[in-house]
């Protein structure tokens, strides 16, 4: 199983200012570097109170300059603009990162994002695939030429005289990857069955309940088109991640953070049901406690729904820095080694959490010769 | 008059040109390096430049190019040196330059112009005879997208009802700067007192005369010039090298996408306009250099930044970056000097 930190959002909760979120997160994902996470995400939304982040590429462009190893996942929307706006972003991103890019669009999902980028609901979801399709041509090694209901690449408008006999144009740089990743966001069936139609891995919202990410993934194995799920392939999804000493403690730290943010997603329509608790909202959803829950919840997503892509928030909103840092640690050490470690014995795996080794891999850096 | 000069650096696109080709992947960790040295050297900005579906992949996404620049450094100021505003959705501009800002702690600084190649234009489906006004109009966007909570436009090309965008930058609003020397151009940047990059001697009293008669404070306002530098410890070996470099570029930009309509590769005037291009270049040793900025400085008493272009594409990294240090040691601390005492 592999495990990414986020998709982070980037926004200021309660007293905290950006600069200071965004520092947080390039001091974070360096720590999940060397705790054996393999990849950190950020995603898009827009015109929110507490500035969620409205340009995941740029952001993403800065996580690329401050790690070696880690994916950078970056959850575009599209159909709210032109899609080669995406299409050039995202190809620099690859050559910034040395090609660590995984894409991971999704339709924008809030009526003010819709409303504020004059896109009719009518056609969020046509011009979301029309845009991929875009994209995928974009980023091909060859130029080309597209023709769709919304888009026509080049445009070859009357006005542009100079670009008269352009019938095909070329997105440059190309991404360093042969193909980037592409990892479609299973926000509704739509979704679900447009990527399966495609042979394009899902990743499951963090809104969605266990038996919700269910019903979706049977959707997408019985869809028409690849059908099924191809070995190797990614099954991915987005949990509220949070661990710490104890369950009491984890709980204390994530209650409020985890409230606020599903209050906010209650009120843009994320949530099907009403929040009535943080027990209710929790259950079958967030995965909050001590190693050995983590561990126990998270198998469950391995065994009962095939999910071996887990992307963790951790980073909770408006949480503390440090708090997120000994988690980060805590879950590398803990959780991560449980689900790669295959044949990792018993009686070392206590030791190993009781008694951490005096000196490793970044720790040993620091201390310098 | 006394001048607190700044002096950028200038101008990355991470292109791979068909006389050297190179690995992109390259170009954009040399970016990176290039950056940090600009920054340890002392340099005020480091500027990006933009074009889109090149064949050598020039870099058409300055924003996330900044993002990256903004985590790798801790000083230096990172700049826009243009961003082609009409070519681009103004709201999404306004998010991702906030989005430059804020990584950057404050440190962005976005130049626009309104650029020229019709099969850019034409790949984002817009008409280039409309990008006067698309820049007017995506101007005002920025401004109420940075500085309002909310706010509604109603343009021709751009209608908004009621957004807030967040985040806002850490400046609101960011330094805006517009590139170019035509009238047009400076009399728009004259007139919204904006900051202003490539214009000089005429066009630069247009810029002051249009403030004045407009009613704008243009006080506090950057006013850049500079043009292509060089510089080297041997004159003649500067020269040699440099020239035929130029002279390529130029024929390859001016030519091969109709700076001047309808010149293109084939025009006869092209090797003319090629050679005065190549003219104005600043290329030799400190002294030299010192004194034909100098020169620049001293004919235009508005400016108060200087930005040189010294980075080529095909030139062998450690000449850069022996240029950078004779910039950054030799000439930089005079001109700025004496632009204190003037």
């Amino acid at each position: 199983m592999k495990f990414g930190l986020g998709p982070y959002h980037l926004a200021a909760w309660g007293e905290s200012d950006h600069a200071t979120v965004y520092q947080e997160m390039l001091a974070q994902a360096p720590a999940a570097e060397e705790s054996a996470f393999d990849s950190v995400l950020v995603m898009e939304r827009h015109f929110t109170t507490e500035g969620f982040c409205p340009a995941p590429a740029v952001a993403a462009a800065a996580l690329a300059a401050t790690t070696t190893a880690l994916r950078i996942g970056v959850g575009c929307h599209l159909g709210l603009t032109h899609p080669l706006y995406v299409a050039e972003d995202v190809a620099t991103l690859d050559n910034i990162s040395n090609g660590r890019v995984i894409f991971n669009p999704g339709k924008p999902l809030l009526p003010q994002e819709l409303s504020g980028y004059n896109l009719p609901l009518a056609e969020r979801d046509s011009r979301f695939w029309e845009s991929l399709e875009v994209l995928l041509k974009a980023w091909a090694p060859q130029p080309f030429h597209h023709q769709g209901k919304h888009y026509r690449i080049p445009a070859n408008l009357p006005q542009n005289v100079y670009a008269e006999g352009y019938t095909q144009i070329s997105v440059t740089p190309k991404p360093a990857q042969p193909l980037v990743p592409v990892w479609v966001s299973a926000s509704d069936e739509d979704a679900v069955r447009g990527a399966a139609a495609r042979g394009l891995p899902i990743v499951g919202p963090p809104f969605d309940t266990l038996e919700q990410l269910r019903a979706k993934l049977d959707l997408y194995r019985e869809a028409p088109g690849e059908g099924g799920i191809p070995p190797g392939q990614i099954v991915a999804a987005v949990r509220e991640v949070y661990v710490a000493e104890s369950s009491e403690r984890a709980r204390q730290d994530a209650e409020e953070p985890l409230l606020s943010l599903y209050y906010r997603y209650a009120a843009g329509g994320l949530l099907a049901e009403k929040p009535a608790s943080f027990e209710a909202l929790a259950r079958d959803r967030f995965i909050v406690g001590d190693v050995d829950r983590c561990v126990q919840e998270i198998a469950r997503y391995r065994d009962e729904l095939g999910v071996n892509y887990l992307i963790c928030r951790l980073a909770l909103p408006g949480l503390d820095h440090q708090k997120v840092l000994e988690a980060i640690a805590l879950f590398g050490r803990g959780v991560i080694s449980e689900f790669r470690m295959f044949g990792f014995p018993t009686e070392i795996r206590v030791r190993a959490l009781q008694e951490r080794p005096p000196q490793t891999g970044s720790a040993l850096a620091e201390a310098g010769p | 008059m006394a001048r607190s000069l700044q002096f950028g650096v200038a101008l990355w696109g991470m292109q791979a040109f068909k006389s050297n080709p190179r690995h992109h992947v390259k170009l954009y960790e040399e970016m990176i390096e290039d950056a940090r040295l600009a920054e340890e050297l002392g340099f005020d900005t480091l500027w990006l430049t933009e074009h889109h579906f090149w064949y050598d992949g020039y870099c058409p996404s300055l924003l996330v190019a900044a993002g990256a620049i903004a985590a790798a450094t801790r000083r230096i100021q990172v700049g826009t040196g243009v961003l082609l505003l009409p070519m681009h959705d103004p709201l999404r501009v306004a998010e991702g330059a906030a989005v430059a800002d804020i990584v950057s702690g404050g440190r962005f600084q976005l130049g626009v112009g309104v650029g020229y190649r019709d099969v850019e234009f034409d790949g984002f489906g817009i008409a280039r005879k409309e990008r006067g006004a698309r820049m007017e109009e995506a101007l005002d966007i920025l401004n109420l997208a940075w500085t309002q909570e909310r706010f509604s436009y109603q343009g021709r090309y751009h209608r908004y009802s009621d957004v807030s965008v967040t985040p806002k930058p850490v400046r609101r609003p960011i330094p805006v700067w517009i590139g170019g020397w035509a009238e047009a151009v400076v009399q728009r940047s004259a007139r919204r007192g904006l900051n202003l990059i490539g214009a000089s001697g005429r066009a630069l009293e247009l810029y002051e005369r249009t403030a004045r008669e407009a009613g704008v404070d243009i006080s506090q306002a950057r006013i850049a010039v500079g043009g292509d530098v060089w510089v080297d410890d041997d004159e003649e070996r500067a020269r040699r090298e440099m020239v035929p470099l130029l002279r390529y570029l130029y024929r390859e930009q001016l030519g091969g996408w109709h700076f001047f309509p309808g010149v293109g590769l084939d025009h006869p005037q092209l090797d003319a306009i090629v050679e005065m291009a190549v003219a104005r270049a600043v290329i030799g040793t400190p002294e030299t250099v010192v004194s034909k900025l100098g020169q620049q400085l001293e004919a235009n008493p508005l400016a108060n930044h200087v930005f040189c272009r010294v980075r080529f594409d095909s030139v062998p990294r450690h000449r850069l970056r022996h240029c950078l240090e004779l910039l950054a040691q030799e000439v930089m601390p005079r001109l700025k000097k004496e632009a204190a005492v003037r």
